[in-house]
């Protein structure tokens, strides 16, 4: 039974870093994402008709 | 046995505890993944033109996660034969740390997303070349050549040739000499290197059905296709002075290490028997991967070198 029991936290404990790790990397993928968009449209996000 | 899967029990054997962030990692092929990191980044410093150091950086990101996820769906792919080798038999499938189905979707997935980001963010003609390399390391060597023909890794090294492309197209938009005959040198550079494993890893593959050129040609022509291909690579391996993609030093670096390189070649070919003719395979395989690595490190330094200066 205890044995069961660790098996299940263990389990469980494993299925929360893969969801850290999962949540960490679509983070960095918007941060990613948004960085680069403004390196590459550069001085042009201001340049546009008022 | 040849062009068939074989059956193993790693289907059925349920992840106990469940999937670890490390066996994911794993999944990745690290050290592969960073030889891709190194040989793509050369391309893309060695070549012509200026890309942003964000930009740059998302490129180098986007072929590691790339290489890593062919690295993850060959593994899915392989598991029955990787349970039964044992220099792959600790991976997280066989090991049934790991189901099959989640191999196959972390693949997936990981190549999906870093073709998108290659191409969006720096450019198509990169995400091109990124999908035609996870595609052909799949499909062409993986699925079909890997357990049909002993010429597999021949043709399938075309897979690990791609990142000094990918590396010099994220920064040109284009495919030029240059890079091609970067991707020449890895292309001719991998028969060697793996046969020289494969001399020592014979039995391994044999067991298993994977018609490596020792297993279904025997050993002496295995070391005679090597002493072949070396003797393409070396003379290969110094034109990038030619062509001016490198300089003197990198002339001279080939000149030594490939002296070297032939002098292993050599000493596989003529020693045939015994525990000294693995010793000389190993000799060779440990530094086929010195010699690639100081190759590309070279051209690498010259080229930064010579963009400080400027």
């Amino acid at each position: 039974m205890t044995d069961l029991n660790q098996d299940e936290r263990e389990r469980k404990r494993r299925q929360r870093m893969r969801s850290l790790a999962i949540g960490l990397a679509l983070g960095a993928l918007v941060v990613l994402f948004y960085v680069a968009t403004i390196i590459r449209l550069g001085g042009n996000v201001l340049n546009r008709p008022m | 046995m040849q062009g068939t899967r074989l059956d193993t029990d790693y289907r059925h054997a349920a992840p106990v505890s469940g999937s670890s962030v490390g066996d994911f990692i794993e999944l990745l092929k690290p050290r592969v993944m960073s030889l891709v990191v190194f040989t793509g980044l050369t391309g893309m410093i060695a070549a012509p033109g200026t890309i942003h150091p964000f930009i740059g950086l998302v490129a180098i990101l986007a072929i590691a996660i790339g290489a890593g996820a062919a690295g993850a769906l060959n593994m899915w792919y392989d598991a029955d034969i990787d349970a039964r080798m044992a220099r792959t038999a600790a991976r997280p499938i066989p090991r049934g740390r790991m189901t099959p189905g989640e191999a196959l979707s972390f693949g997936a997935v990981l190549s999906v997303f870093s073709i998108l980001t290659l191409g969006v963010l720096v450019n198509w003609t990169a995400g091109l070349l990124l999908a035609i390399t996870i595609g052909f390391y799949l499909f062409i060597y993986t699925m079909w050549l890997k357990r049909l023909t002993p010429q597999n890794i021949v043709i399938g090294g075309a897979a690990g040739s791609f990142p000094p492309m990918i590396g010099w197209a994220a920064v040109t938009g284009s495919v030029s000499i240059e890079s091609v005959l970067m991707f020449l040198i890895i292309f001719m550079w991998t028969p060697p290197h793996f046969w020289a494993l494969a001399l020592y890893r014979c039995r391994d593959y044999e067991r298993v059905g994977v018609p490596m050129l020792p297993v279904v040609a025997g050993p002496a022509e295995t070391r005679r296709q090597i002493w072949f291909y070396s003797l393409l690579l070396v003379p290969l391996a110094m034109v990038p002075y030619w062509v001016g993609l490198g300089g003197v030093l990198y002339l001279a670096s080939s000149a030594a290490l490939g002296a070297i390189f032939l002098y292993l070649a050599w000493r596989v070919r003529k020693i045939t028997e015994g525990r000294e003719a693995d010793v000389a395979a190993k000799q060779l395989f440990g530094f086929s991967i010195l010699y690639l690595f100081l190759l590309f490190a070279v051209l690498l330094g010259e080229h930064a070198v010579a963009r400080w200066v400027a």
